[in-house]
């Protein structure tokens, strides 16, 4: 196994040089340039801006080299940790990205938690009682949750929430506690408002897990140890919990890994609808304005994010679940 | 057999030389034949089935199923409610809808719909109605339902800010949004199998190269690299180039997964007898691959795939409402759930929302027809 | 009530001349030394010895604010929502810190950081007074030295100013002079009449990223390659990330991106607008007192909340979490809006158009890459003919709620531009039968099977393609409806939704057959970037006929010579700009009658609140116009003295 690790890790540079190209062409694929988006929003305001400051405010920008001089600069950026100014904002990336990093993991890991505080209880109750009532709208729900697509519920439900119960739920943080030091007054407002979106967020991976965690568990169930266990008088639920479900979580357990990349980006949609200060938003709003050193960066740094989560999940896998140890 | 206990007929060996009809057919079915008895057991995948069946016989002849041309747009005729169709008027089976007449409300400026209880317009079926041509090809002006009434249009869905009606714009973005998910699958399919099933029974270099391919694409991250993708496409392109290029770039992130499955499938594949003996009887590696090996991966690769399908069909649904996918004027059902992911449809619109349905009934019939498939297919199944 | 309001106005521009007018600065004796108030929280600092005492801070002349409904009450923090730093116009016109600013009814200039702006008998010389004893917000003295530090060291700088804006450049293309008279006033010297400095004065706020007129030159000097410490200043830039000292001095005096630059406006910022909360505060040291001699402005803060998605920002509007709000406010929610009303606690007022239209259709005249359909679009009866055939009331009533009203894109009636209403609505009807007539005359009179009209002696169909950006939401359901307009009398259209650079990018390179935009220069024909003149930078304008500046551009050597009308259009132009005020108002007519009787521009709707015309506006927020001019030159809402706003 340890071979295995090493030789991901000596490709891990390789594959980032790749995306590295991949990710700037991307960028710079749609026509136009940062400036000709800002040129055109200022426009839509009658600016009157100057043929020759055009030219000019393109030489600054950087804009008028070609495509391999502005990769090569862009390169030689990121290998010395600089990861270029965003155009729109004329702030270092490195700071933009760093101040949405904190609510963006946070709303992640809470949604992570939700989603399997609910999901292994349920896929539980759903396999051990089976064809219960119960477990009918469970599987209806995970059904229902796996095939929603969570943009739509996140407009209707503020919308509901607004309409008919008078809450607001735009952003994490009431304004007053915006730009707030840390308290526990602060907290309690960040907890009030965080709620929908975790909820909104974590449907789809709920519903998700709660069936793989039943199936799983299912085709455990079935298997002779357990009805040797059953026939050796142990209890139903401590043998239930002790062996099948341990078992059954293993692959699950491998997922975790995936999570990685998750927590960087967030849910680009959902959060740019629920207005929460995520890096998903920031990414889009990057992509749409063509602030490619911002778009390249995040980009970046989430491929980077997929490769180290792929790996942990297989290191994961291996370490938890024995029986693949010895097929590598 | 007279006063035995009752046994699982399974359990009971034939009496040698006298097997009965049904076993007969049961151990000289073939594969396919044996996955179907299977899967009609499971009466909500076939129910499902049926659902989806459904859903493409519109896909085929949307304008037979739509009542209006949904690009005709009437200021006059904006955000029509859903019109309540009632079957029985004075104790005979006549179906017809209110006749309504709309008015701009001088404060709020809302149109506002009033129901005219002195008319009703009726609902007749296979009525005629605006010229189209099945398939591209024959052209009729039958539709399923509709109106003999002139001058006046059936909205059994409501209509939309322009007036346009809403369920023969649904009938239109069921087939492009159906369509964009099969075809995105059928080359997913096309290329996981030849690549993961070429590099799963040659081995050697050829499997090192397209593992790391595969690698290197399952690295990437779906949706940032998706909205990258589709935020490069021109905007100028024509819709049906559009479509196109989204169904490719679908397809070539989903492929991977699939091939992986037949790689893996075809690792243990390789060891059985009847592949050495199509070897020794001289077949050449392609006809190997593709006559012998494929279809024993067949049934599996059908069920994962149908699984693939509603992820396709909610992302191109995700990328058309931001924008990046479908773009008006061409519909499906992303660009309907665009058009109603706004504030003043949520709050008085809603029945615009009603795609958002039809999107997730596909979805899960998808899903449990591809889990029916799956159990159906998997020979350890219980 | 509307007809009442433009009566008004119109009476007041009778009466006051229009670019000229300036305000004659009250005796400031009427407010005698220590008659000045003070918000209690400046109070405390005084009192706490922090601060200088109001009467010190305020210039001995200062601004009196007329206020709308009463003389207010201090407090209160004002919630506004933006979209993020691109969003900085959003700042720039709720302060409008210029040294003139546009009346509420935008007939008028007056003044407003200066005490006055007089012009020379002969309109050549303009001299500027600014107010003695005026400060920056740092306390600091306002003087002349600020504005001849932006003449002679940002304007005349080739590197912060590679090339001269036109307003600053004489008919021979030489530099306009400024000099220093004393040290509150500055004379802008031109070779010839320029009647349109006013206004354009007005407008030198800093709007657009652009340098204002008046820099804080102590404070800026430190970023300038000039006057900096070539060590230092290479270690801030290295330390910002720029690459170069003007990328710097451009971030650092852009008041939204620095708070620690001084300002004279009424609130100065605190944060930046690249926050979540783009927060401004009071001024102490700002130049406007009311009639009542309290130093405004009213309201203590201005809080921006940023929202990614405008959809929300529309949605906190509708639950009354903003206090006054037009900007990116959409005109479809106006419904829902007015229906939660109560529950939000806010009113909605509706502010309709500066006159033009809000929707038009442009064919491009030097079309060239199919010479028969440039053709067309050159035929005058061709574009009378598409004009007639636009259902517009179709388009109201789908796209603009019912408001507004069918017109060409000129003038508002209430203005004095205005051309008479036989112009405004030349061509509006909606005529399908005289449309067709029309191209059956011109030689459109073979149609293909399905109807569609052929190119004469050909089989080919005539299609056009309507090229539209969807930078407000009715402009792509506009472009449909007049597709379908347009198929009907036998054009096939094929409408073109496209994302805004690429359609600019196509206007440069004349490759856009019609496009969808709006006219709201119909104002100001003779200042700023107008539409009206096809040698306009084409980014800011509309299609008519790129190759006809490429014309003037290359002195005639490229391009396309463009028709009399045209040219006669820019010789109004430029009249216009040298020309007495009353004089003015006769050639901006006669462009007008030009532009409708040549069709350059088929307009649909106008004067609909389509454009940031919907303003909420909390019940708690006293001194808001009920009727207010709007538009971008006017740094709507900052033309109804936003200093004057209270909360109660």
């Amino acid at each position: 196994m340890l071979r295995v690790v090493l030789h991901r890790l000596v490709l891990l540079p390789v594959l980032l040089l790749v995306f590295s190209i991949a990710v700037f062409a991307l960028v710079q694929a749609p026509p136009g340039d940062f400036l000709t988006s800002y040129l055109s929003m200022l426009a839509a305001s009658g600016s009157s801006v100057d043929q020759a400051q055009v030219d000019a405010l393109r030489r600054q920008f950087g804009l008028d080299q070609p495509f391999y001089i502005q990769y090569f600069r862009w390169m030689q950026n990121l290998l010395r940790g600089d990861l270029g100014l965003s155009l729109e904002y004329q702030l270092p990336n490195l700071d933009l990205i760093g101040d949405y990093l904190i609510p963006t993991v946070l709303l992640a890991l809470l949604s992570f938690v939700f989603t399997w505080l609910i999901a292994i209880p349920a896929g539980i109750y759903s396999a051990t009682h089976l064809r219960s009532p119960l477990d009918y709208v469970i599987t209806l729900l995970n059904y229902v949750g796996v095939a929603t697509p969570n943009f739509m519920l996140a407009l209707i439900l503020m919308w509901v929430a607004f309409a008919r119960f008078g809450i607001s739920v735009t952003g994490l943080f009431s304004p007053d506690y915006l730009q707030a030091p840390w308290s526990l007054a602060r907290l309690a407002d960040l907890l009030s408002h965080i709620w929908l979106p975790m909820i909104i967020l974590g449907i789809a991976g709920t519903a998700r897990l709660t069936r793989i965690m039943r199936a799983n568990l299912l085709d455990e169930l079935h298997k002779p140890y357990v009805i040797t266990a059953r026939a050796k008088g142990l209890s139903e639920w401590h043998l239930v919990l002790k062996y099948p479900v341990r078992v059954a979580i293993n692959p699950l357990v491998s997922t975790i890994g995936w999570y990685l990349p998750q927590l960087f980006s967030g849910s680009l949609i959902v959060a740019t609808v629920m207005n929460l200060p995520n890096i998903g938003p920031l990414l889009l709003h990057a992509l749409i304005s063509r602030d490619m050193y911002l778009a390249g960066a995040i980009l970046l740094i989430y491929c980077f994010l997929t490769v180290v989560g792929t790996l942990l999940s297989d290191i994961l896998l291996a370490w938890v679940d024995p029986r693949i140890r010895m097929e590598s | 057999m007279p006063g035995s206990v009752h046994t699982d007929d399974a359990l009971v060996p034939p009496a040698a030389g006298r097997a009965s009809a049904a076993e007969e057919r049961v151990s000289l079915a073939a594969n396919w034949k044996l996955v179907w008895w299977r899967f009609r057991k499971h009466r909500l995948a076939v129910a499902s089935a049926a659902v989806l069946i459904l859903l493409y016989v519109v896909v085929l002849i949307p304008d037979f199923f739509s009542t209006q041309d949904p690009e005709a747009s009437a200021a006059s005729q904006a955000f029509i409610p859903v019109q309540h169709l009632s079957w029985i008027v004075s104790g005979r089976i006549a179906p017809s809808v209110p006749a309504i007449s709309g008015k701009r409300n001088p404060v709020t400026l809302r149109m506002e719909w009033q129901v005219d209880p002195s008319r009703r317009i009726p609902v007749r079926f296979f009525v005629h109605g605006y010229p189209y041509r099945v398939l591209g090809l024959i052209p009729t002006d039958i539709h399923l339902v509709g109106t003999s009434a002139e001058g006046v249009g059936v909205f059994l869905l409501g209509s939309d800010r322009l007036g346009r009606d809403e369920w023969s714009r649904l009938m239109h973005g069921t087939r492009t949004s159906m369509t964009v998910g099969l075809v995105a699958v059928a080359v997913s399919i096309v290329l996981g199998a030849l690549l993961g099933g070429t590099s799963g029974y040659l081995g050697g270099w050829v499997d090192l190269v397209i593992q790391r391919l595969i690698e290197l694409l399952q690295s990437l991250p779906t949706i940032p690299i998706w909205l990258a993708m589709s935020a490069a496409l021109p905007q100028d392109w024509p819709p049906q180039k559009v479509f196109f290029a989204i169904t490719v770039i679908l397809a070539l992130i989903g492929w991977t997964t699939l091939a992986r499955e037949v790689r893996g499938r075809f690792l243990s594949l390789r060891e059985e007898e009847f592949v050495l003996a199509a070897e020794l009887a001289g077949c050449s590696r392609f006809r190997i691959i593709t006559h012998h090996m494929l279809p024993a991966v067949t049934s599996h690769l059908i069920a994962t795939s149908t699984l693939a399908v509603p992820v396709l069909i909610i992302s191109e649904t995700s990328l058309s409402y931001l924008g990046l996918g479908m773009r008006p004027p061409a519909i499906s059902w992303g660009v309907l759930l665009q058009e109603a992911q706004n504030i003043q449809t949520v709050a008085a619109a809603p029945w615009l929302l009603i795609p958002g349905v039809v999107v997730i009934t596909a979805a899960v019939a998808f899903n449990l027809v591809g889990d029916g498939l799956r159990d159906a297919a998997d020979p350890y199944g219980h | 009530m509307k007809e009442k309001s433009h009566r008004f106005c119109a009476l007041l521009a009778i009466l006051l001349t229009l670019a000229v007018g300036f305000y004659a600065p009250r005796p400031s004796r009427a407010l005698a030394q220590g008659a000045y108030h003070e918000a209690p929280e400046l109070a405390d600092l005084v009192k706490a010895g922090k601060l200088p005492p109001v009467a010190e801070r305020l210039p001995e002349n200062p601004l009196v604010v007329d206020t709308v409904e009463s003389i207010g009450q201090y407090g209160g923090v004002w919630r506004r929502g933006f979209l993020g730093p691109g969003d900085f116009n959003n700042y720039h016109r709720i302060v409008y810190d210029a040294l003139v600013r546009y009346s509420p009814d935008g007939t008028r200039v007056e003044p407003k950081l200066a005490s006055s702006v007089e012009p020379s008998a002969d309109y050549a010389t303009w001299t500027v007074k600014l107010r003695k004893g005026a400060k920056w917000s740092d306390g600091s003295p306002f003087t002349a030295d600020d504005i001849m530090f932006w003449y002679a060291d940002v304007l005349l700088n080739k590197d912060l100013t590679p090339a001269l804006p036109t307003w600053m450049k004489n008919r021979d293309g030489s530099t306009v002079t400024v000099e220093r008279v004393d040290a509150i006033t500055v004379r802008w010297v031109y070779k010839e009449p320029t009647t349109t400095f006013l206004m354009e004065l007005a407008n030198k706020d800093s709007g657009d990223k652009q340098f204002a007129v008046f820099l804080p030159a102590a404070y800026l000097k430190q970023f300038h390659a000039k006057y900096a410490d070539k060590a230092q200043l290479d270690q801030m830039v290295a330390d910002a990330k720029f690459k170069t000292w003007v990328e710097l001095f451009i971030s650092r005096a852009h008041p939204p991106d620095n708070p620690a630059r001084p300002s004279m406006a009424a609130w100065v910022p605190v944060s930046r607008v690249t926050d979540q909360v783009f927060i401004l505060r009071r001024n102490p040291y700002y130049v406007g007192v009311d009639k009542a001699g309290n130093q405004l402005p009213y309201i203590d803060r201005v809080q921006f909340k940023y929202f990614a998605d405008v959809q929300a920002l529309n949605l906190a509007a509708i639950a009354g979490q903003l206090d006054q709000q037009e900007r990116h406010i959409n005109l479809l929610n106006y419904p829902v809006l007015k229906e939660h009303e109560k529950d939000g606690k806010y009113r909605v007022i509706l502010w309709p158009g500066f006159g033009g239209a809000d929707a038009d259709v442009t064919f491009n005249q030097t079309y060239a890459k199919d010479p028969e359909l440039g053709r067309l679009f050159q035929t005058l009866d061709f574009r009378i003919a598409m004009s007639y055939a636009i259902n517009r009331n179709e388009i109201k009533e789908s796209a603009f709620l019912g408001l507004g009203e069918a017109r060409q894109p000129v003038a508002a009636p209430w203005h004095p531009y205005h051309p008479g209403d036989l112009y405004a609505k030349k061509f509006t009807e909606y005529r399908p039968d005289e449309a067709n007539r029309l191209l059956d005359r011109i030689g459109l009179d073979r149609k293909d099977s399905d109807g569609f009209r052929l190119f004469p002696g050909t089989s080919r169909r005539v299609t056009i393609e309507l090229s539209v950006v969807p930078v407000f939401g009715p402009w792509p359901d506009i472009a449909q409806l007049v597709a379908k307009n347009w198929e009907r009398v036998g054009i096939r259209t094929l409408v073109q939704v496209r994302e805004r650079a690429l359609h600019f990018q196509l206007r440069q390179s004349n490759d856009l057959q019609a496009e969808i935009w709006n006219q709201d220069t119909a104002g100001f024909p003779f200042t700023g970037v107008p539409k009206y003149d096809p040698r306009s930078l084409l980014y800011g304008t509309i299609t008519t006929g790129p190759l006809w500046k490429l014309w003037y551009d290359s002195g005639g050597k490229d391009g396309v010579e463009p028709p009399a009308e045209a040219k006669r259009l820019v010789e109004l132009i430029d009249r216009g700009k040298t020309a007495k005020p009353e004089q003015q108002v006769r050639i901006a007519q006669e462009i007008f009658k030009l532009w409708v009787d040549n069709l350059f521009e088929i307009g649909t709707v106008g004067l609909t609140p389509l454009d940031q015309g919907v303003a909420v506006v909390s019940t708690r927020l006293h001194n808001v116009p009920q009727t207010l001019a709007k538009d971008w030159p006017l740094r709507t809402p900052g033309n109804a003295r936003t200093e004057q706003f209270y909360f109660k």
